[in-house]
């Protein structure tokens, strides 16, 4: 448009019109100026060609439409509680200021059995970007579920269950599945990815005629949504014997171009790196050991620092009347992290450890 | 002259009013009940030689199978009549979409010389019973304990990514001709679902005008 726009107002030769012919010409001049100025302004330099619509795009054919009603992307997602595999109430709200990835299931459906497998890979694999995977079972009685869920479902994937189908059929857009009468079905087997502040960013409904149930498109919607965590924490599951110490290792891996103040920093204003776990009833947790420190140049300083693979050991005391079975650990992670050119605020990450206290001689 | 202008700037600001239009969206917004009167350009997944066999243009497998009276019912003693086999399951919401569509399909064409028969594959005999309990069928409804005929039915290349390959076929229609060759064959599209069994009416009307497939 710009060289169309030079060549006309080239094609006028000033030098040779009467003042009559000028006027004219200022006037269509301005006109293509007035023209050129709104198509490029209010327009916003849209490009010619449409971006491909949600479901157009590979993998996401089976995306809800804005013809489908509410709750569609760019909207809060329904709130909800509903308890999980011991029966505690968990409100969905509890997940704020995380990324989540939402599936419903039923046991029946065999698109959803093909791709459970996949769903736990994926949230172990996101779970270090502080992703949570919620899976809700809908319109099957408890024992069904819990059986299912307790040989297909592993953690970190929160496991919901939704009896009645009211939370499952608050999801559903009135023009999802039309023909369905029981709406809470027509989103079985749909994944939502929604925000931490609560929004729908992805819904997908299942698409039969491009079944992928290793969830390629969602891992990429991730990918692309989702920014790397600047410190990754890991701490793997443990088994303990009650009367008994174990060392327990947390796992911080910051991210490449990053690094994060030592536990012990090299000015009394530096943010040092703190791994908290925190004690609970029969089990004391002491203090942790950091690794040793990274030297950090700028200028003529070295500043203590922790770069890429970071291991963190702490000690746990399980008492000898500690409760028996699951539990998990809370956590959380304090840090300063800066690249070689600028620094991030302080931050903190909350972390859970998922511990098993076993009987004292079953475990040695 | 500067009347002339004027006119000729109205028609570029008209033009610039134009150019900035937002483009046409490719799916105009609809009411959700307009939605549901659609039906879908195209019939649901095709089921081809690209899936291997049984595809549309092979003949059928025949089966023997006990209906909801206990009667036995052979696909081979419908030989000489337009037959729609649909494999149903009692859990799937595509199947209790489609079975007053199925039963409303018997009888709108009773009298023609076409027979409706449904399969329910491999469910225990309790989830079958409650797939009849749901509405009256005037067709047959056949046990296909174990999911034998069902997967007798299933192409290879069906819902290859399915675990339970009995279930590859939940919610699949067929239309087979007079002499037993299979003349439409789709799986359930989830996305472009056609309920009302209306791709299945075209292709049951063409054999019955002697039209090919």
């Amino acid at each position: 448009m710009r060289s169309w726009f030079t060549s006309v107002a080239q094609s006028i030769d000033f030098s040779q019109i009467n003042r009559d012919e000028l006027s004219m010409k200022i006037q269509v001049l301005a006109a293509i100026l007035l023209w050129a100025c709104c198509a490029g302004v209010a327009c916003g330099g849209a490009p010619t060609q449409a971006a491909p619509l949600t479901w157009q795009r590979p993998g996401l054919g089976g995306a809800v439409r804005p013809e489908m009603g509410s709750p569609q992307p760019g909207e809060q997602a329904p709130d909800f509680a509903l308890p999980d595999l011991d029966g505690r109430t968990v409100p969905f709200a509890s997940t704020r200021g995380s990324w989540v990835v939402l599936h419903f299931t039923a046991t029946w459906c065999p698109f959803c059995d093909s791709e459970v497998d996949h769903l736990n890979a994926l949230a172990a694999a996101f779970a270090a970007r502080s992703v949570k995977t919620v899976i809700v079972d809908v319109e099957e009685d408890a024992a069904t579920w819990r059986s299912y869920a307790s040989q297909h479902v592993a953690p970190p994937m929160i496991a919901l269950h939704d009896a009645s189908g009211a939370v499952a059929s608050r999801f559903a857009p009135p023009g999802a599945q039309p023909s369905f009468d029981d709406r809470a079905q027509a989103v079985l087997d749909a994944t939502l990815i929604i925000d931490p502040h609560g929004a729908i960013r992805l819904f997908l409904l299942p698409d039969s005629a491009h079944f992928d149930p290793t969830f390629r498109a969602v891992r990429a919607e991730l990918e692309k949504l989702v920014p790397q965590a600047v410190v990754a924490i890991n701490a793997a599951p443990r088994t303990i014997a009650a009367g008994t110490s174990a060392d327990l290792a947390i796992k911080l891996q910051v991210a490449a171009g990053y690094h994060v103040m030592a536990d012990r920093p090299s000015a009394p204003t530096y943010v040092p790196t703190r791994v908290e776990l925190f004690s609970e009833p029969g089990v004391t947790v002491r203090n942790a050991r950091y690794p040793e420190a990274a030297s950090f140049r700028v200028g003529d300083r070295a500043i203590a620092t922790f770069e890429g693979a970071v291991e963190v050991q702490l000690r746990l005391d399980v008492a000898k009347d500690a409760a028996l079975g699951a539990r998990r650990l809370r956590g959380i992670v304090r840090y300063q992290a800066c690249t070689a050119s600028l620094c991030l605020f302080p931050s903190q990450r909350t972390f859970d450890v998922p511990l098993e206290i076993k009987e004292a001689k079953e475990a040695q | 002259m500067v009347i002339e202008d004027r006119k000729l700037v109205t028609l570029l600001v008209a033009l610039a009013l134009v150019a900035c239009a937002p483009p046409s969206p490719a799916v105009a917004p609809t009411s959700a009940s307009a939605a549901e009167e659609a039906t879908p350009a195209q019939p649901s997944i095709v089921v081809t030689e690209a899936m291997g066999s049984p595809h549309v243009g092979e003949a059928a497998p025949d089966f023997d199978l006990p209906d909801q009276k206990g009667n036995r019912v052979k696909l081979s003693d419908a030989h000489g009549s337009v037959v729609v086999l649909a494999f149903v399951a009692s859990f799937c919401p595509f199947s209790k979409a489609e079975q007053p569509y199925l039963a409303k399909l018997a009888s709108d064409y009773a009298g023609r010389n076409v027979k409706v028969i449904a399969v329910g594959i491999n469910e225990p005999e309790a989830d079958y019973r409650s797939y009849l309990a749901r509405i009256p069928m005037n067709i047959p409804v056949l046990r296909d304990e174990g999911g034998k005929v069902a997967l007798s039915f299933t192409p290879p290349g069906a819902q290859s990514e399915f675990k339970d390959r009995t279930k590859a076929l939940v919610t699949s229609n067929l239309v087979i001709d007079r002499d037993g060759t299979i003349r439409f064959f789709t799986l359930v599209d989830t996305v472009h679902f056609d309920a009302k069994l209306v791709h299945v009416r075209r292709a049951v009307d063409r054999l019955l005008a002697n039209q090919p497939g």
